[in-house]
């Protein structure tokens, strides 16, 4: 034990105190921090509250209008709020504006309803043809609402209509949990890829620098290994749980700026059996790639060659992290559960079943 | 203490590089263990330090078998190995706690030998930052620490200046002034010659020579007698001894003629033929083998 904890201590103490380390450490617990802050910080340049959409003078500005008739004209005139430099007199006129430049857009608007948009050239974002339609159409349906006595807000009070509803869901609501434990797989994912290389380049390189014969001649392999592995494994978890943490500062810091629906997915699931499942699920499988990682970086003498040498173990992992997007579109299904059980892809599969799905006890032991 | 080497063999696939090697080493001795490059000195000494197992055969201290990690063994491998990119003293004082010493010891034994090879502006320095004799040298010092009772170093005059090579020579003649068992290999047969009471010769994993030093000459220079005559070549001199004297060998050597007189001829009889042939006489006396002709010998014959 004595020998594991200082293998340990003096691992852990040079690999969070190298500099490339630290830098990396800080640059991502930055960049988690701001990009999880991105709703405030838009907050703070638009004043820090929202503003009013800004008026829509795509049909005043430069548009050219030609009615059919003049209770036509008068009546857009008052909705769009028409200047007499919008108000044209012909088709012709219109076409000699667009040509010329004076005019982006045209439109001869006809009593019946019917309009015709005439552009110069269109653009992506050009799109004064369907919202002139869509006011165009209101202001029909409006004049056949009031043909059978109606008003559109007597409309709306009907459409509106919803039935009393009451949501009971036995085990657990897939569609809360669904963003969260995609999160959460990504990150897990993200852990032991970069740190179960990160172990076995550490083992590789005792070797490459000819290190390993004075270790292992001065204490036993297995504390050792252990520390090593342990320290590799505590340095992973230091520097993505500092990553996570300033994720979840700047998350937690700015959530009223969240869009609701995005903020339910995240927290909806955070019940403490589910948390708990995680980290045991993580906490385990991250050990056991740890100690694969190492023990293929054990196998080879030079640092060049760990990737080819953790390429299998690799191929595992990502099968795992394959079979966990099954598992989102069917959490019960047989290559779900298979997934869940094993030991290589239950890190990935469990925490996400579990998260989606009520597990059964038995598998979860 | 004694250390027995007893009978080892080892094989790499289907080849024993190994075959029943066997020696011993007195503490309070030093013993070089001498060999041509791929003899085995390198593979026996990591048998010892249970790097890796022999096929067959044991280690013994005092007639028991060893258990290296239960004793303070100083080891310097023959494939130098620390951190490059760690502090020069935060390594030496891992490493020194790995074989047991608490941390006060450890920092105190790491500061003494960096202070003792004179490296004392490089303690907080990385170790790829200094000269590969600085690194060498702080290498040796990672053997030392601990006051070890056993040290076992693969080389350690490798890379060493004259200067270093003599820090070295004293630490070593120190250790073995307190009773230390001391064993190490070398190809550099003037150093070992100067440091060494016993050496052990391995040549095709197989031992050669094993024994004291001085008995090992004397015995090697057993009736040889050593003449150089001024003008005259040693070709020249060999074929009119051996007309005179047909018992009489000779052997070149760079000093002067060896005439091997199979306890046959006497010096009186030799100095009378030469006073006889009125030549005048150089150099004339007994023969003392060095370890080089020694090893030569040894192996040479062998090669």
């Amino acid at each position: 034990m004595r020998d594991f904890k200082l293998v340990y201590n003096y691992e852990l103490k040079q690999q969070l105190a190298k500099k490339s380390v630290i830098i990396t450490t800080i640059v991502l617990v930055l960049l988690a921090l701001i990009g999880t802050s991105i709703p405030r910080i838009s907050a703070l340049f638009s004043g820090g509250e929202p503003t009013p959409p800004a008026a829509d003078t795509t049909l005043t500005e430069k548009a050219g209008y030609v009615f059919s008739d003049t209770a036509l004209q008068q009546q857009y005139t008052g909705i769009l709020n028409l200047q007499q430099e919008n108000l044209y007199t012909s088709r012709d006129e219109l076409l000699a504006g667009l040509k010329d430049g004076a005019l982006k857009v045209g439109f001869v608007l006809n009593a019946d309803g019917s309009y015709e948009t005439l552009y110069q050239d269109k653009g992506v974002d050009d799109r004064q043809d369907t919202t002139l339609g869509q006011l165009i159409a209101q202001q029909q349906k409006e004049k056949m609402l009031a043909a059978r006595g109606l008003t559109t807000q007597e409309l709306a009070a009907i459409e509106a209509y919803e039935p009393a509803a009451t949501l009971t869901v036995l085990g657990k609501n897939t569609e809360n949990n669904i963003l969260l434990s995609m999160v959460l797989m990504v990150a897990v994912y993200m852990l032991v890829l970069i740190y179960g290389n990160i172990t076995s380049t550490i083992i590789a390189r005792e070797k490459d620098s000819k290190a390993m014969e004075l270790l292992i001649t001065s204490t036993k392999p297995t504390p050792l290994i252990l520390g090593k592995v342990a320290a590799s494994g505590v340095s992973g978890v230091v520097q993505f749980g500092a990553i996570i943490l300033a994720a979840l500062a700047g998350f937690f810091i700015s959530q009223e700026y969240y869009d609701p629906m995005i903020r339910h997915m995240l927290m909806g699931s955070l019940s403490t059996g589910y948390v708990l499942t995680y980290i045991y699920f993580s906490v385990t499988g991250y050990i056991l790639y740890l100690f694969l990682y190492a023990a293929l970086g054990s196998t080879v003498s030079r640092v060049e060659d760990v990737g080819s040498a953790t390429a299998i173990v690799q191929f595992i992992f990502i099968a795992g992290y394959v079979a966990s997007t099954f598992v989102i579109n069917s959490p019960n299904g047989g290559v779900a559960v298979a997934a869940s059980l094993i030991p290589f892809t239950s890190i990935m599969v469990m925490p996400i079943r579990a998260g989606l799905v009520t597990v059964p006890a038995w598998q979860l032991v | 203490m004694q250390l027995e080497v007893r009978n080892i063999t080892k094989s790499f696939g289907d080849k024993e590089v190994l075959h029943g090697v066997s020696f011993t080493v007195e503490s309070g001795r030093a013993m070089g263990f001498l060999g041509r490059n791929g003899a085995g000195k390198s593979t026996t000494i990591r048998c010892l330090m249970d790097v890796f197992k022999q096929d067959s055969g044991g280690f013994y201290l005092d007639g028991k078998p060893l258990q290296v990690k239960k004793y303070r063994v100083g080891y310097l491998p023959e494939e130098r190995g620390m951190y490059s990119k760690h502090h020069v003293l935060d390594q030496l004082v891992y490493f020194a706690r790995l074989r047991g010493a608490s941390k006060e010891d450890a920092l105190r034994s790491a500061n003494y030998w960096v202070d003792y090879f004179e490296l004392g502006d490089f303690k907080k320095k990385k170790m790829e930052t200094l000269s590969k004799g600085n690194q060498q040298k702080i290498q040796i010092a990672q053997s030392f620490l601990n006051e070890p009772d056993i040290l076992i170093l693969d080389e350690p005059f490798s890379g060493l200046d004259p200067v270093n090579a003599q820090v070295f020579k004293n630490a070593i003649s120190q250790f073995v002034a307190q009773g230390k068992l001391v064993i190490f290999s070398s190809h550099q047969m003037g150093y070992v010659e100067e440091v060494c009471d016993d050496v052990t010769l391995i040549h095709e994993g197989s031992i050669r020579l094993t024994g004291d030093l001085q008995q090992i000459k004397r015995e090697m220079g057993e009736n040889k007698l050593q003449l150089r005559i001024e003008g005259l070549e040693d070709e020249d001199l060999a074929r009119a001894l051996q007309a005179q004297f047909p018992a009489l060998q000779t052997q070149h050597h760079e000093d002067g003629l060896i005439l091997d007189t199979q306890n046959q001829v006497s010096q009186q009889q030799i100095l009378a033929f030469v006073s006889g042939q009125g030549w005048t006489i150089r150099s004339f006396g007994l023969y003392t083998p060095s370890l080089n002709d020694i090893f030569l010998a040894k192996v040479g014959e062998h090669a």
